[in-house]
């Protein structure tokens, strides 16, 4: 795997429940170069993600197919590691 | 804690929201009694040792965001005591603007120095030898601080080779640059209002939650329910504060879409100010030199402070209009039957409005922060298409303001435009106690013939208590914008060729 992408939700609520911090929480990761063993981390912004209106279930990211509702930063960037560490041991 | 969301953020955003839609579905208020189990929901605690006293608490944060003061603890109160008459379309409510919630507080410690297990019982022990008090012993392998005799200088610290003594400090003290954070009988902070000077830096540092300011979400609320006409101003620092759908366009179109009749930019208003600040510098700093130096004035934390702190150098203060009420007075010149509601990302600019002076001019004033809530709770969303804007826009000089150093610069345009020959120096300082340390150099003579910009908050206004935005990115969003202005300086504005004709 060379290339992660993070789809982040940047509708109004999402924001309002931390989207552009969980934004910032996985660009830092891309200075972890020796734990990230030459993956890249790229991070898209969406006006929309998956269906419906979000509410209760802000913020909404998406990890490659993975869809993580009530997101967090230390939610997303553990499963981003988890998803890096998989692929180098394969 | 700075850009980083944590619980506590999320508290505070959900209360402005659920206050918010409170506000615009209109009804019997007293359904905020209802709103703790829906921001806190189940049985079991998240955050603290019970979930009652997290209901508790966001019973509070929801009084305050509707202006109402906090409830005596003593006593039984519903949460909606008092909302009847704080639902009212016009603006409401009573200082102290800032307060601690007494039982939300952790009682932190106050500065102390304690040593941690990283400590190795070493042989030399330099935090002995260094100690002027005697302070520090060693004890069952392990360096002891005797708090008693501990007079706090932290030269332990500095000497430690392996760092294993460390400085306590009560956050909302540290953050404080007016030393406003006390203690009350129970050790828990109690802000002192002679001191305090509403800046919120010390509500945005606390990581428990403990510290919240009131707010005008509710009457707002009403008041666009009601369909009076409004008219937001919106400060400099506004850009990049909604997320990247929110180009300022959208922001604009947003405002429209809650119910505000126009949208005008502050950084209007900052352009005059620029052009009376720097004529007053030339005035009274170069050609008369009845004053040692000037001050700007647009952060009220910072001139408040100035003035309190600094009483002998008060006059020196710029006395020269905010850009929040003179662009509040154009807006008033053109909609006289108007309100004027002022849209910024800090709290003492709410105090500001309150002032004598003042009222007449800004009717309400709300937060980045509270604004998103409003947003939400309309379900409004910056997808559209941003109509063709015509409005008068502020220049490069004014949309900068909201950055540390953005004032000086303007003022520092206009007087090169205005005065070439005159040639300026400039010091500034962002944080109140850099800005202090910037008066005591001004009160011993060593600022003469200087142009002082003070800001209370680090970055500037982009590090208001009321922002969303991680500051320095904040900043870049604030310049491109500045960037994207079709006027350069203040003085070739529109407005202030008005102004300058005359």
């Amino acid at each position: 795997m060379k290339q992660l992408t993070v789809d982040i939700c940047v509708c109004p609520q999402c924001v309002l429940e931390g989207a552009m911090s969980i934004m910032d929480s996985v660009d830092s990761l891309n200075q972890l170069e020796e734990q990230l063993n030459g993956v890249e981390l790229l991070v898209q912004t969406h006006k929309h993600l998956g269906e419906g209106s979000h509410g209760e279930s802000a913020p909404v990211v998406r990890i490659g197919e993975e869809y993580l509702e009530k997101a967090t930063c230390e939610n997303v960037m553990a499963r981003v590691m988890a998803l890096v560490s998989a692929a180098e041991s394969r | 804690m700075r850009g980083i969301f944590t619980p506590v953020t999320k508290i505070r955003r959900q209360v402005f929201t659920e206050i918010a839609r409170m506000g615009f579905e209109g009804g019997d208020y007293s359904r905020i009694d209802e709103l703790p189990y829906k921001i806190i929901p189940g049985e079991v605690a998240t955050y603290r040792e019970s979930i009652f006293k997290e209901r508790a608490i966001v019973g509070e944060r929801l009084r305050l965001a509707c202006g109402l003061p906090m409830r005596p603890f003593d006593q039984h109160a519903p949460i909606s005591k008092g909302i009847e008459q704080a639902a009212k379309p016009e603006k409401y409510y009573e200082p102290p603007l800032l307060d601690v919630i007494p039982f939300a507080c952790n009682a932190c410690e106050e500065t102390s120095y304690f040593v941690t297990d990283n400590c190795q019982c070493c042989l030399s022990h330099p935090c002995v030898s260094i100690c002027p008090v005697k302070a520090i012993s060693i004890q069952n392998g392990r360096s002891v601080i005797d708090k008693s005799k501990c007079i706090r200088c932290g030269r332990c610290r500095d000497a430690c080779p392996y760092h294993a003594i460390v400085k306590n400090e009560r956050p909302c003290a540290a953050a404080c640059g007016v030393d406003a954070i006390e203690s009350d009988y129970l050790g828990r902070a109690k802000i002192n209002h002679d001191k305090c000077v509403s800046c919120g830096q010390c509500l945005v540092s606390c990581p428990f939650a403990a510290i919240a300011d009131k707010s005008q979400i509710l009457q707002l609320c009403q008041a666009l329910r009601e369909g009076e006409k409004l008219i937001a101003e919106v400060a400099p620092a506004f850009v990049g504060q909604f997320g990247p759908l929110a180009t300022p366009a959208k922001v604009k179109e947003a405002l429209l879409e809650l119910g505000f009749a126009e949208v005008v930019e502050v950084a209007v208003g900052a352009d005059l100010g620029a052009i009376a600040e720097a004529e007053h510098y030339v005035e009274h700093v170069v050609k008369q030199q009845d004053l040692p130096f000037l001050a700007t004035s647009c952060c009220p934390s910072w001139s408040v402070m100035a003035k309190n702190n600094f009483p002998e150098l008060a006059g020196c203060v710029s006395d020269s209009l905010t850009p929040m009420v003179a662009t509040a007075r154009l807006i008033k010149k053109k909609h006289p039957d108007g309100r004027v509601v002022f849209i910024g990302p800090c709290a003492a600019k709410k105090l500001e409005a309150s002032r004598r002076t003042v009222r007449s001019d800004v009717d309400f004033v709300i937060t980045f922060e509270e604004l998103m809530g409003m947003f939400v709770a309309k379900g409004i969303d910056f997808e559209g298409d941003a109509p063709q804007d015509d409005t008068v826009e502020g220049t490069k000089s004014g949309r900068g303001y909201g950055v540390a150093g953005g004032v000086a610069d303007a003022i520092v345009s206009c007087i090169h435009q205005l005065y070439p020959d005159v040639e300026v120096k400039v010091d500034r300082a962002e944080g109140l106690k850099e800005c202090k340390k910037m008066l005591l150099l001004a009160k011993a003579g060593k600022r003469n013939g200087y142009l002082m910009e003070g800001m209370a908050c680090p970055g500037g206004c982009v590090g208001g208590a009321g922002t969303l935005l991680q500051i320095n990115k904040a900043a870049a969003s604030v310049k491109k914008f500045a960037e994207d202005s079709p006027y350069s300086v203040a003085t070739v504005s529109p407005l202030a060729h008005e102004k300058l004709e005359k």
